[in-house]
């Protein structure tokens, strides 16, 4: 019985969702015909039009968080961002206020920052191939390190730092995870919540394909956070505290009770659960919390205006702000009020 | 040019493996009875490029022949086999009764006593505890999930084999090391719960290859709420996958005492697996038979954690591929390896890569 409550509350929630997306696009769009997609060697969903979220919109939206990655991770590998040939295309191009290499003391996390950074880049490419012509470039993306930069405001909210103090993501190890900690688990929730917005089945399989890896790079980053944080609680409790800021901007309250109303996003640290459904009762026990999933071990979905939400660090109706301070590219851009 | 060419490419290739599941799927449906009695032949005929006798008096059925409930079983079973394997290792117990039973043959998992058989993993390092626990409640919470999605559909847990066994009777375990030369090749025990790096090397067999069974099996969902609930336990496994690669990476690199052994295990378990799963080439890399990655690259300056083609995507495997790992075969087979009587359900036969 109880299951089966699940699954009529997924699917309440995905109607919700669905009356949601269609208000915030008559909002979105406005009066604005929708281009058709310019002469690609690729054909995009048809009948594009003010109300019709298309699978080119789709990608475009996931470009632009791949762009804002892409570039904090190789800034944070490599000292330098990303090559002027991957950020043209429709819509206003913007710059990046950048960072600069970390300072890694355990060569593991430098590694990792590596493969992350490679991955991303890769990620850029692949969506700007896909999009051909249409792909957007890059908006304005703000990943740099002074008291009023997104980082910080941020941070500030998180309480990681006091107001109108500098988090500086590039500054060690353990800054780099936090700041890494802010995005990978929001990428996974958007592409979960994007693919079945998806209608061709090939550009499906790729979403599937960029949502696995974002989980994965979730997992090198919360794992690595949890386990370090065994000689530095501070880490796990940080993350904890960027967890409860996406949720106090996403709508739905702040994450204060797991699996409870509006908890979409979990921390790292430790607690007691007991479990079911085994072969004898069991005592409760204490685990880690990598994976956030919600009761039936499934990961969380955000509607894009969630994510904007997050990325604009905003729970307003917003077209612009935090990490990217002038707003994405492409038609799927502006926020509503996180209820 | 290049880069549209290499997504022109990826759609052949899906093209391809969705051409090829039609095909296998003709052969698979021999003796099983698809959902709704319409047999699988009948669903599939006249839709491929094989030379074969006309099918008989065509029944209404869906365009593949592979259904979301097939697909949901498919995946159940898989679920079956991890949650097992994580309750064991993290609690000494395996699933209730009352989540086993189902459409199908009924199966029990093969248990005994002492070293070698399905128990508690006695772990010295609290964390991998933690995180054994945490894994084996997911993928419970997975089996318990897809069970309430498939509703009076939801196959049987078939037999499954999760033990080491002994060097005269191998278990599972004990066979899929020996192919990957983990352990010797004709004598040798590999037991996942005699301790905190057996575990995470056995946990490394299943974790990558649910991500790749995930991901070939979204385009065949039509539902779209199954899709979504699909991509959540995708994600579910990608974080999994995520979480023992770095693990065994971190101990293998670790100062002092680094456990090479765990990298090199880790190493050996992907390439076999690619050995087993086929010589379809990969869209991206023209690579053949490469969708399986160890934790090391090729430079030794920057982690493998992720295994990724050259557009940074996670790979796909097509069910038949999976099964191939599963059963522990390249042949074209209906059982063996961890599901010694094979899963249950209408996708049940691996791809033919002998």
């Amino acid at each position: 019985m109880t299951e089966s409550m699940h699954l009529i509350e997924a699917l309440d929630a995905r109607v919700e969702r669905r009356s949601e997306r269609r208000e915030f696009f008559k909002n979105a769009l406005g009066a604005a015909a929708i281009t058709a997609a310019g002469a690609t060697a690729l054909s995009f969903s048809s009948a594009a039009s003010a109300q019709t979220i298309t699978d080119a919109d789709v990608l475009n939206f996931a470009l632009n968080l791949e762009y804002l990655e892409a570039q904090f991770y190789s800034y944070a590998a490599y000292g330098t961002g990303l090559d002027n040939s991957l950020l043209s295309g429709t819509g206003q191009q913007g710059a990046v206020l950048g960072g600069r290499q970390v300072t890694f003391t355990d060569p593991i996390v430098q590694q990792y920052a590596r493969e992350i950074a490679q991955d991303e880049i890769a990620h850029v490419k692949f969506l700007r191939s896909a999009l051909g012509t249409s792909a957007v470039a890059q908006p304005a993306i703000d990943v740099s390190v002074s008291p009023t930069s997104a980082f910080s405001t941020a941070a500030q909210a998180a309480g990681l730092v006091p107001a109108g103090t500098a988090f500086d993501p590039y500054f060690s190890d353990e800054n780099f995870l936090l700041g890494a900690f802010i995005f990978e688990d929001v990428g996974v929730t958007a592409y979960k919540g994007a693919a079945p917005l998806l209608t061709s089945k090939a550009y499906l399989e790729a979403a599937a394909g960029l949502l696995a890896v974002e989980a994965y790079h979730a997992a090198i980053v919360r794992t690595t956070l949890y386990g370090k944080g065994i000689d530095t609680p501070a880490l796990r409790t940080s993350a904890d505290a960027i967890s409860k800021a996406r949720d106090s901007l996403d709508g739905g309250g702040a994450n204060t009770v797991m699996f409870g109303a509006g908890d979409l996003d979990q921390g790292i640290s430790p607690y007691s659960q007991t479990p079911t459904n085994l072969a004898t009762t069991q005592v409760a026990v204490t685990t880690s919390n990598i994976v956030p999933l919600d009761a039936n071990g499934i990961a969380y979905s955000r509607s894009t205006s969630q994510v904007l939400n997050i990325v604009y660090l905003n729970s307003g109706a917003a077209s612009a702000g935090g990490f990217y301070p002038s707003g994405m590219n492409g038609n799927i851009k502006t926020s509503v009020a996180a209820s | 040019m290049t880069d549209i060419k290499n997504t022109l490419e990826i759609f052949d290739a899906i093209e391809t493996r969705r051409n090829e599941r039609r095909s296998f799927l003709r052969f698979a449906g021999g003796s099983a009875v698809a959902l709704g009695g319409a047999s699988l032949l009948a669903a599939c005929g006249g839709d491929d490029n094989d030379s074969v006798t006309p099918a008989p008096t065509p029944t209404p059925t869906p365009a593949t022949g592979v259904t979301d409930p097939d697909v949901l079983n498919f995946a159940l079973n898989l679920e079956y086999l991890e949650a097992q394997f994580y309750a064991y290792a993290a609690f000494g117990v395996g699933l209730n009764a009352n989540l086993l039973t189902g459409v199908g043959t009924q199966g029990a998992v093969v248990t005994g006593t002492g070293a070698g058989f399905p128990r508690q993993v006695a772990f010295q390092d609290v964390v991998v505890q933690q995180y054994a626990r945490e894994i084996a409640i997911d993928e419970v919470a997975h089996v318990a999930f897809l069970r309430s999605a498939l509703g009076a559909s939801a196959a049987a847990q078939p037999a499954i084999n999760i033990s080491g066994g002994t060097a005269a009777a191998p278990g599972a375990f004990s066979l899929a090391a020996r192919a990957a030369g983990v352990v010797d090749a004709n004598t040798g025990v590999f037991d996942p719960y005699a301790d905190d790096n057996s575990f995470l090397l056995g946990a490394y067999i299943f974790e990558d290859v649910g991500v790749s069974a995930y991901k070939g099996a979204a385009p065949l969902i039509s539902n779209k709420t199954y899709l979504e609930a699909a991509a959540g336990i995708l994600a579910a496994e990608a974080y999994h996958a995520g979480l023992i690669r770095t693990i065994l990476y971190r101990k293998g690199l670790q100062t002092p005492n680094p456990i090479s052994a765990l990298i090199t295990g880790a190493n050996k378990i992907s390439d076999a697996r690619d050995s087993l799963d086929g010589t379809v080439t990969n869209a991206s890399t023209g690579v053949i038979g490469d969708d399986d990655q160890g934790i090391t690259g090729s430079d030794a300056t920057i982690s493998n954690i992720v295994p990724t083609d050259a557009n940074g995507l996670a790979y796909s495997r097509s069910t038949g591929q999976v099964l191939n790992i599963v059963y522990l075969s390249k042949a074209a087979v209906s059982l063996g390896g961890f599901f010694p009587a094979g899963v249950n359900g209408s996708i049940r036969t691996s791809a033919a890569n002998a």
